[in-house]
């Protein structure tokens, strides 16, 4: 077996104003095997979704499936046909929300790619997504944005690098 | 070092302390089994977290499938008790007991799922694998889309052992995933 230090902090997205509606990651190298993103944030007023591109692919390539439970009960919804993937649930505000991103084998190119995350929305409750972009190509880039309203400020988004052995 | 990179209470910096999540090993599936096997694992770190692009051989029908996740060469079902809850995209169901399978959500080779562009990913903590004062517990979050199918699953698992965890050996389900496919990645990590 062969050990390393790994799970690289890449690059951190501090929100600084309030006029910000998309953050990206663009140019991530392919040297590692997962990506991870942590987004701690909240929004200026309340927004359908926070969604997530790769590739700055506008295209109907994405589809996902969400587990959701809340203050009086829980669903389990999908989108196929997609033209982004929704990172968060039950419209979030300004109380804040969590999401930790997974994306396996982000570099793989025989592969489309699947991402996993956990979200919480503190005013609504926790979720888990399972998204999908029918695509092979190595992820390079990575937005999230929203519409209608902006970032608040102080909300972070941090990318992590994890490399097997 | 947060397991799964739980952040903390601020807003700025990174939220993963740096040198505390290191990689152990790495082991891709064959085409030609169905267990995949972790061994002589170091008992240097407080966790270990396994993460994974996986599916299987078989073309035999039914999603999610099962797969189950030994421990030191224990194979007894009975010494595991395992709950999950599911969301499939448009029903929530919760399952589970004791002796109970461990649910991967990881597609075999069927239907939409024959495409060999389309894999399960996941993300496995073993918490405090080396304490030999309590049963050890794990947790799983895993899932498979499709584009129109698919699933996503939450699981806790419990080894009723309390012997420090040496080996870890992912067996898939005989029918429904049949062997890991070639391009099927497992790897392993060790967390400070």
């Amino acid at each position: 077996m062969t050990a390393g230090a790994t799970y690289v902090p890449i690059a951190t997205q501090t929100i600084s104003g309030t006029s910000t509606t998309n953050v990206t990651f663009s140019s991530i190298t392919n040297a590692y095997t997962d990506l991870v993103v942590i987004f701690e944030g909240a929004t200026v007023a309340q927004v359908n979704d926070l969604t997530l591109q790769f590739n700055s692919d506008s295209g109907s390539n994405y589809s996902y499936t969400r587990i959701v439970g809340y203050g009086s009960g829980q669903y389990s919804d999908r989108t196929s046909n997609s033209t982004s993937i929704s990172i968060t649930i039950g419209s979030p505000g300004t109380q804040g929300h969590t999401s930790i991103l997974h994306i396996n084998n982000y570099a793989n190119t025989n592969v489309y790619k699947t991402m996993l995350l956990r979200t919480s929305n503190t005013n609504y409750g926790p979720g888990a997504i399972i998204g999908l972009w029918r695509n092979t190509s190595a992820i390079n880039a990575i937005s999230i944005s929203i519409s209608g309203t902006t970032y608040s400020s102080g909300s972070t988004f941090t990318l992590y690098g994890i490399a097997s052995a | 070092m947060p397991i799964l990179g739980v952040i903390d209470s601020g807003k700025s910096g990174h939220l993963v302390v740096p040198n505390s999540y290191y990689s152990i090993a790495t082991a891709n599936g064959t085409g030609s089994s169905g267990t995949i096997t972790f061994s002589s694992i170091p008992q240097t770190y407080s966790h270990l977290q396994i993460r994974y692009m996986a599916k299987g051989t078989s073309t035999a029908g039914g999603y999610p499938t099962s797969s189950n996740l030994y421990f030191n060469g224990d194979t007894n079902a009975s010494n595991h008790s395992s709950h999950n809850l599911r969301g499939d995209g448009s029903s929530v169901a919760g399952g589970g007991g004791p002796g109970a399978d461990a649910p991967f959500a990881i597609p075999g080779s069927y239907g939409s799922w024959s495409s060999s562009s389309i894999l399960g990913v996941g993300v496995i903590d073993i918490l405090d694998y080396t304490n030999t004062n309590k049963n050890k517990v794990i947790r799983t979050i895993t899932g498979a889309d499709a584009n129109g199918t698919g699933g996503v699953l939450l699981m806790s698992d419990m080894w009723i052992n309390t012997s420090a965890i040496t080996s870890i050996s992912i067996v898939a389900d005989s029918t429904y995933i049949g062997n890991w496919s070639s391009n099927s990645q497992f790897a392993l990590y060790g967390i400070k």
